[in-house]
Formats: C-alpha cells, sequence, structure tokens
C-alpha cells in the first residue's frame, strides 16, 4: 500500500487526519513535513496552538530540543492517531502511541516566530515503527511511503 | 463530516497554494496565511492574532491550511 506525500516547497509534506480522543481532538488537518534527519516525529507549537492541544494535560518529557537556536520543552502526547489517505483511496489509520509536542521554553516574540515557523515533523521513529519505505523523486514531483 | 471530504479539502488547499505559491509569498512576504475553498481568508505576522481574526469570522482554524509565508528560505 503506498501513501502519496505532496512537496511543496521542496519539503516533502503528509497531510493527515490528527485524533486524539483522550484529548477530546478530534479529526482535526495537520501536514507533517518528513525529515529523515529528524530521529523523532513531534507536533510543532504552532499546530498545537491551531489545534488546541490542552498543554495542561500532557506530561513534561525528559528532553530538552534545539532547534533553529532556540530551546523547545517536549511534551507528551499519548495513544494517538492519524489517518492517511492511501492509493486504494481509502483511509489508513496509524496508531502514535506517544508524540512530541514541542512548546518554546523562552517566550520572547523572536523565539515564538521561530517557533510557529518551524513544521511539524514525522521523523525516522515513525518510519521504523511502521515498517514503511520512502521513496522520493524530486525531479519529477513524486513521493511516496510504502509498507 | 465525512473523513475523506476533510482530507480531499485539504489536499486542494495545499495544492491551491502549491500553484500560487510565488504570487502568495509575494503579497504575504513574513505573514501567516489561512487558506480554505482555495482562498486566503485572513493573514497576519503574529499567529495568535491570525487565530483571533479568524474566531472573529468565525472559522475555525483547525479546518485550515495555515502556513508561514516567507521569500526568506528557513532550513530546519
Amino acid at each position: 500500500m503506498k501513501f502519496l506525500l505532496s512537496i511543496l516547497n521542496d519539503r516533502i509534506l503528509l497531510p493527515v487526519l490528527f485524533d486524539a480522543p483522550s484529548y477530546r481532538i478530534r479529526l482535526k488537518r495537520i501536514s507533517f513535513c518528513l525529515d529523515t534527519g529528524s530521529p523523532t516525529t513531534y507536533i510543532d507549537s504552532g499546530t498545537a496552538q491551531i489545534i488546541k492541544i490542552p498543554f495542561n494535560k500532557l506530561n513534561v518529557d525528559e528532553a530538552v530540543i534545539r532547534l533553529g537556536g532556540i530551546k523547545f520543552s517536549s511534551l507528551l502526547m499519548k495513544n494517538t492517531n492519524i489517518k492517511v489517505k492511501n492509493d486504494q483511496d481509502s483511509l489508513y489509520t496509524f496508531n502514535l502511541p506517544e508524540i512530541k509536542v514541542l512548546t518554546p521554553t523562552s517566550n520572547t516574540q523572536e523565539a515564538k516566530n521561530i517557533a510557529y515557523s518551524t513544521p511539524s515533523i514525522l521523523g525516522l521513529d515513525f518510519l521504523r515503527e511502521n515498517k514503511l519505505k520512502f521513496f522520493c523523486d524530486v525531479a519529477n514531483d513524486i513521493a511516496y511511503l510504502e509498507n | 463530516m465525512n473523513e475523506m471530504f476533510l482530507l480531499n479539502k485539504f489536499d486542494q488547499d495545499i495544492e491551491w497554494f502549491k500553484e500560487n505559491q510565488k504570487k502568495l509569498e509575494k503579497e504575504y512576504d513574513n505573514n501567516f496565511i489561512a487558506i480554505s475553498e482555495r482562498k486566503v481568508m485572513a493573514f497576519d505576522k503574529d499567529l495568535d492574532s491570525l487565530l483571533n481574526k479568524l474566531k472573529g469570522l468565525k472559522l475555525d482554524p483547525s479546518n485550515m491550511f495555515i502556513r508561514f509565508v516567507s521569500t526568506t528560505l528557513i532550513i530546519l
């Protein structure tokens, strides 16, 4: 089964519906940027704000992540799902037992700007856990994941 | 709303952004833009202010394609 990816501004995007019933988040649209250079999958703080993730219900992860020169706290959401369209024009659900949500540790405008312009990332952990292969032909605007 | 309908609508907005990217980057340089139904519904330099504008327009930001556009290249 293949899952088509969009190449936008030389970034590879996977549009999904994000579902986290235990946090009262139902079917929210998120576009993840596939980053094979990232070991971990996370939701950026701008998206977290847009889909109204309740930060007070999340556990603080020990890891502090540095991105674009600023520090982020990492919070953990448990038992969430992403729904993705496949090449048979039906939906496939991936379970994410745990996903990080990033929030900047500093409240300055500069930190906010960097945090909000950083996309949500689908890292190598997602490909590994779901046994997905990644195919990309940028010159011909073709990219997909396959299981 | 049907899940497939939501995803298809999302795909259409992303595709529209892709087709109009250069124009949008020039017009809304260094702004967050909210796209729905192949239109820019609102924009602002600050995400919080954009979300307030959308709230004022009674639009749900989580049903939109919101993106920071800039002529400056952002490298992760």
